[in-house]
Order: C-alpha cells, then sequence, then structure tokens
C-alpha cells in the first residue's frame, strides 16, 4: 500500500514536471516566433506602402501630364512659363500636397510625335507629405525619395 | 497524456498565429494590389474616355448641329468605345460591368461640347476574400469642336490664298491684271512648308505662282486673307483671317481653275476664335467662318 503510493506521488511529479517543460517550451519557441513575425508583419506592411505610394505618384504624374497637354492646346504660351498652375488641382492628400512636387522632365512641341513628360516626387515630411516608414525604426525615412513619371503626347 | 495535450495545446496555439498573421498580411497585400490594379484600369479607361469624346466632337463640327448629327456623334462615340481593351477585355465584352454616359452641349457657331463618362467596375483579387467584389472606377472627358483655329501648326497650309471674292465667280483667278482677282500664290513660304501662323495676325503678300502645279482633285488646306470692299480690287498684301480645304477641278489656265470647297477637314493648331487686329467686312467674316476648319480638342 505504502509502495503503491509511493509510486503515484512519483508520477505525478514526473507529469508536473513534463507539463512544466512544455510551458518553457512553448514560451521559448514564442520568444522566437513573435519577433520573426512582427518583423515580417512589419516589412511587408512598409513594402506594401511603398507600392502604394509608387502607384499613386503615377497616377498623379499622369494626372498632370495630361493636364498640361490638355492646357497645352488651348494656351501653349501660358503653359509653357508656368507649367504649375496645371499642377494645383492634382491632390493625393498625404502624398502630393503641392505643385512644388511636380518637375517638367520634358517638353517636345516639335518633335514627332509631340510629347511632354511630368515627373512627380515624394519625400516624407515634406510639402505635408507623411511619414514614412511609420514607425521609422532604422531612420532611413529622411533618405527615402520616391518618384513617378509619365509622357504624354501633346495633340 | 498531459504531456502530449500540452503539446498540442502549443501546437494550435502557434498554428493559429501563423494563420492570423498570414492572413493580415494577405489582406495588406490584396489591397495594395487591388488599388494599383485600379489605377491601372483607370488609365486605360481615361484613354478610351478621351477617344470617345475627340470621336464625339468631330462629328459635331458643323455651325447648326443636327439631331442626325447629334445621333451619329453618339453612335461613333460608342462604336469607338468598343474597340477599346478595358482591363484585358473589349470593353464590349465587360457587359454590365461598363457604363458609358454621352452628353453633348451645342451652341449657335460652337464651341460644340461632347461629354463621355465612363464607370467602371473593376474586380478585386483579394477584396473578395471580405465581401468587396468590385471596385467602380469613374473617368470624365470632355472635348470640343471649334470653328476656327488661332494659330496653325506649320506644314499644314498650301501657300494658296483665297478671298470671299472666289464665290462671286466660282473660279481661283490668280492673275492680278484680271478684274476678278480673288487669289494668290502666297511669297512667304513654298509649297506647304508654312511656318507657324498666327491668324488674324500673320500677314502675307501675294507672289508668282502656277495653277498646274498643284494636283486636280487633292484636297487642299489654304489660306483665307482679306477680300476687301467688293467694289475696289483685291489688297495684295493682307492678313491671314481663316483656313479653308479646297479641291481643284478643271484648270483653263496656269491663273484660272474651278474649284469645290470641302467641308469637314480638321486642322492642326490652337483652337478658338482668332482675334483679328483690324475691321473685317462682313463677308470677309462670314466666309472665314461658314467655311473655315474645325479643330477637335480635349478641355477637360
Amino acid at each position: 500500500m505504502v509502495r503503491l503510493r509511493q509510486r503515484v506521488s512519483l508520477q505525478i511529479r514526473n507529469l508536473k514536471r513534463k507539463s512544466g517543460q512544455a510551458s518553457t517550451e512553448l514560451a521559448a519557441s514564442l520568444m522566437f516566433i513573435i519577433p520573426l513575425m512582427l518583423v515580417a508583419v512589419y516589412v511587408v506592411t512598409q513594402c506594401v506602402q511603398a507600392y502604394t505610394i509608387y502607384c499613386t505618384l503615377k497616377q498623379a504624374s499622369a494626372q498632370a501630364a495630361r493636364r498640361f497637354a490638355v492646357a497645352y492646346i488651348h494656351n501653349p504660351d501660358l503653359v509653357r512659363k508656368n507649367y504649375g498652375q496645371v499642377c494645383y488641382s492634382v491632390e493625393y492628400p498625404g502624398v502630393v500636397n503641392s505643385y512644388k512636387q511636380f518637375e517638367l522632365v520634358e517638353f517636345s512641341p516639335d518633335a514627332i510625335p509631340p510629347t511632354v513628360t511630368m515627373r512627380v516626387h515624394f519625400a516624407p515630411e515634406i510639402f505635408g507629405c507623411r511619414r514614412f516608414p511609420e514607425p521609422d525604426i532604422l531612420g532611413i525615412s529622411k533618405h527615402f525619395k520616391m518618384s513617378a513619371q509619365t509622357t504624354e503626347k501633346l495633340d | 497524456m498531459k504531456r502530449k495535450k500540452a503539446r498540442n495545446k502549443k501546437g494550435a496555439f502557434s498554428a493559429v498565429l501563423l494563420l492570423l498573421t498570414t492572413l493580415g498580411l494577405l489582406m495588406i497585400g490584396g489591397v495594395a494590389i487591388d488599388l494599383s490594379h485600379a489605377f491601372y484600369v483607370r488609365s486605360q479607361l481615361q484613354a478610351a474616355a478621351d477617344s470617345c469624346a475627340l470621336t464625339g466632337a468631330y462629328y459635331l463640327s458643323n455651325l447648326h448641329p443636327s439631331t442626325y448629327d447629334h445621333r451619329r456623334s453618339e453612335e461613333m462615340a460608342r462604336q469607338i468605345a468598343r474597340r477599346n481593351f478595358i482591363d484585358g477585355y473589349l470593353m464590349d465584352d465587360a457587359g454590365d460591368r461598363t457604363e458609358l454616359v454621352y452628353s453633348c452641349q451645342t451652341g449657335f457657331k460652337g464651341p460644340q461640347f461632347c461629354q463621355i463618362t465612363l464607370t467602371h467596375k473593376v474586380c478585386t483579387s483579394f477584396g473578395r476574400l471580405v465581401g468587396v467584389n468590385y471596385l467602380p472606377v469613374t473617368v470624365v472627358s470632355k472635348a470640343g469642336a471649334f470653328v476656327g483655329t488661332k494659330s496653325v501648326a506649320p506644314n499644314w497650309l498650301q501657300n494658296l490664298a483665297i478671298s470671299h471674292r472666289v464665290l462671286r465667280s466660282r473660279e481661283i483667278i490668280t492673275d492680278p491684271q484680271n478684274k476678278e482677282f480673288n487669289s494668290y500664290f502666297v511669297s512667304e513660304w513654298k509649297s506647304d512648308n508654312n511656318p507657324d501662323i498666327k491668324v488674324g495676325a500673320t500677314i502675307v503678300t501675294a507672289g508668282k505662282g502656277d495653277l498646274n502645279s498643284l494636283q486636280a482633285r487633292k484636297v487642299y488646306n489654304v489660306a483665307i486673307v482679306r477680300g476687301g470692299d467688293p467694289k475696289e480690287s483685291m489688297p495684295r498684301t493682307s492678313e491671314i483671317i481663316g483656313t479653308v480645304s479646297i479641291m481643284l477641278d478643271v484648270r483653263s489656265s496656269a491663273d484660272r481653275s474651278t474649284f469645290r470647297i470641302v467641308e469637314g477637314g480638321v486642322i492642326k493648331g490652337q483652337p478658338g476664335t482668332p482675334r483679328y487686329s483690324g475691321f473685317l467686312t462682313s463677308d470677309d467674316m462670314d466666309f472665314a467662318i461658314r467655311n473655315g476648319h474645325w479643330r477637335v480638342a480635349l478641355v477637360q
């Protein structure tokens, strides 16, 4: 009877020890998995954001180039002198906020076909653009620059 | 037994965590992919809408567009739309996913406007996982048909200038000694190598030329110059007040030929009503407006 009792208590002790071991293993494995997952989520999120910003810039540059082409047909002199006017209303909050972000890369009215190329720049926290990356863990925000350009037929 | 249970619990927790993370990443990536796809389709739609609007406006290039013109304009705009590929399919094949709204705005002496609104439901790839099957994308394009041009681009005009006086004799007469002298070859440029012309301001003078150098039954874009007072002889120096397309028929000599005015000509240049530096007689003005070229251009 005493032997049996001793054996049972030994088994219970063993089980308790094994259960604690499993919890420790779980905690240890989560310590590796969770940071990895967090890093993966952060990287993917930032990449997706960068891609979205690029798509938005591309759209903005296409819109600006088209507006330039339309305005050029009606008043070539004015557009040539002040192309910024056509970019005033091209706005994508957080990404394209100011006409100063646009650059007239190429304007060839005498080429065949006549074309105009507009470029739009994005730099975090300049001209009211949003911060990117957010949160900026590695401090690359100040070095981050992105641009997109589109060429449109002038006539 | 208990150890096995604890291990199972650990595995389940990790699996759930992994699944949630994957789902989260998939959703974030999905938003970007669907959004960029919508932007891509939007640029295709804009190009299609522009071509439709320009086509619609072209068929309205008439001083008084009739109901038939309106109908034809809409029909042609829709026909052009059907030739465009949107999101990998011809627009017609997209079925009820694409909607084209045509509207036009016409007035006496123009400009006549044609506006096209295209709406397309862009199929989502990942949005449908959360019940968003379509992203609606709408673009608007407006084109105008303008009577007259403010300027003419280089190499669009033959070096021939005619005046309203040609309507009286029904002939082009370039001989200055003739009483009915009504046209002349422009001395400022050769053949059809005209420089940039500001209509209403660019002055041309009469030069020498031979009508036999021009082909019969070929359409030529020529300048319209002042015919002046019908009681006096035609001025030999004048500003260009418009442009017109003509076709020569029978030539009786090097400086005399019957002709026809060809309608529906379109010329490259800056659209709009030109500013004239001096007073134009009603005959000059009427001739320039009724027979002038039209210019079709996007306005929005």
